[in-house]
């Protein structure tokens, strides 16, 4: 059964389109391509290859650089929620990597490191570690130590205390850094690959740029959108479900 | 079988100068019931912290099973805990709360199943601690200190804030399961009534810095409910012997409701 709520959301996304394709077919300019044409080209690429090609690459970089960051921002972000020394340590270094911006450390580590692979990733992981260490070490911070002295009081052993009393207290956190996450890092790769890369959905989304190809474009847009929200539906919320069940 | 011998010079506070306990020392014989009963301030959950090995910080020594806490590696005694609060992992169902003080062997399962059973809450073994009322969750936290197969028990007011069917039922429950496994058991309370119906004998501290006043063995039989008149009787020969006891319990009352009051000693 569909909410009331459900429909709207329906009614109103197929009218856009519906009101997309009533203009661009009226207009007939080149700038704006008809919804039906965007899904003709998006078929033509899918068939070819290419766009899976292209797709693959940048979610094989999107998942490399998603993974390194949360890894490392979560073990900093642990560090500077426990302790204070950290804290006080890292303070300043971790605001002035909130705030320096994506383009800058793209281009520094292109130069670097030169156009490669690491380089890419590397400069991802720069932009996005800040803000996974921020929300873990909030939820460092909240941990309860009641709990941690069951753990002691039992006599737990460590690794036991770590991931069944300690990280379950993190999970919600790691969550929030994880969506964040993954939405920051969708952007800064195509970014990353359009300026140095050879292949992946930035490069192509250049060149089509070049070309002025706008149908080009919204096909991988499209392909792209579609991607975003199969992750979300098979990956994220299966795993929001699982971890938050005990709150219902 | 565990025995415990406490002998406690000096014991400061983590990073103070104040002194927490000082010449406390007793020591309990194996499979007793031992009440330790104080006002706040007397150190009772340090000397707890102590017992358990979490802290070593002090001059003088604890042993266990006639081992220094302070050389062992291992604690030498099988503990099982409770506290003021049920502390539970609000994360992980009833069962799971269980599993995760035991060792993982393949029999855990059938002894949850058996102390689930005795605290009366095998229909609720997969819920999770939220959906469960406060006297519940204190049985689950009661399942859980006895799951481990203890020979050490140690309780920090376990009972507290509990309304007093509640409390009754636990303490019944609590009776029954150190009957039938007999671990030696230090119960923290400040409720003397609740010390008097359970204990085989009281330890009494003083206010800070701790230290034993009078040690109190007790004969009546167990359990009783605590307005049982053997219990009464007990507690004002007690106060009439030693009434700087009451003098230190008397300031203690932060309202929760089995605290007891001045008026409630000498009723």
């Amino acid at each position: 059964m569909m909410t009331r709520d459900r429909w709207l959301n329906v009614l109103f996304l197929s009218g856009f389109f519906l009101l997309w394709q009533i203009i661009a077919q009226v207009l007939e300019s080149s700038s704006l391509p008809a919804p039906s044409a965007v899904l003709v080209e998006f078929w033509k690429q899918l068939e070819s290859g290419e766009m899976l090609y292209h797709l693959g690459i940048t979610l094989w970089r999107v998942l490399v650089a998603f993974a390194v960051s949360m890894l490392i921002g979560t073990f900093i972000g642990i560090l500077m929620g426990r302790y204070r020394m950290v804290n006080s340590a890292l303070d300043g270094l971790l605001v002035l990597g909130l705030n320096i911006p994506a383009l800058v450390t793209i281009i520094l580590c292109y130069i670097w490191f030169g156009l490669v692979d690491a380089a890419a990733i590397t400069a991802v992981a720069i932009n996005k570690i800040p803000t996974v260490i921020v929300t873990v070490r909030e939820g460092a911070r909240a941990v309860d130590r009641k709990l941690l002295e069951v753990a002691d009081a039992f006599h737990i052993p460590r690794y036991r205390k770590l991931f069944r009393v300690y990280l379950p207290q993190l999970y919600p956190y790691l969550m929030a850094a994880a969506r964040s996450g993954l939405a920051l890092i969708w952007k800064i790769v195509l970014v990353v690959e359009l300026l140095g890369r050879s292949n992946g959905v930035g490069f192509q989304l250049g060149t089509y740029f070049q070309f002025f190809d706008i149908t080009g474009i919204l096909a991988y847009t499209f392909a792209f959108a579609s991607v975003v929200l199969v992750v979300e539906a098979a990956a994220m919320r299966p795993i929001d479900n699982r971890i938050s069940r005990w709150r219902s | 079988m565990t025995e415990l011998a406490i002998d406690i010079v000096r014991k400061h506070y983590a990073s103070s100068d104040v002194l927490a306990l000082k010449d406390l020392s007793f020591s309990v014989t194996s499979g007793k019931f031992v009440a330790l009963v104080g006002p706040s301030g007397a150190g009772k959950t340090t000397i707890l912290n102590s017992i358990l090995g979490l802290d070593n910080d002090y001059q003088g020594d604890v042993l266990v099973n006639a081992q220094s806490l302070k050389e062992v590696d291992v604690h030498p005694a099988k503990i099982g805990c409770m506290f003021q609060e049920p502390r539970l992992m609000p994360w992980m169902t009833v069962e799971q709360n269980l599993e995760l003080v035991l060792e993982g062997k393949s029999s855990d399962k059938q002894l949850i199943r058996k102390v689930l059973e005795q605290v009366e809450l095998t229909e609720r073994a997969s819920s999770y601690p939220g959906h469960l009322s406060g006297g519940m969750q204190r049985r689950v936290a009661l399942a859980r200190a006895f799951a481990v197969n203890p020979n050490l028990l140690l309780m920090d007011e376990p009972f507290l804030s509990l309304d007093e069917p509640s409390a009754d039922r636990l303490r019944q429950l609590l009776y029954t399961l150190w009957q039938e496994l007999r671990p030696t058991v230090i119960f923290v309370t400040h409720n003397l009534r609740e010390a008097l119906a359970l204990a085989d004998e009281i330890i009494f501290l003083s206010a800070s810095p701790g230290t034993v006043i009078r040690h109190f063995p007790i004969d009546i039989k167990r359990p009783q409910q605590l307005d049982h008149s053997a219990i009464s009787e007990l507690q004002e020969r007690l106060l009439r012997e030693n009434p700087e006891i009451l003098s230190g319990l008397a300031e203690e009352n932060d309202g929760g409701n089995i605290n007891p009051t001045q008026e409630q000693y000498l009723q």
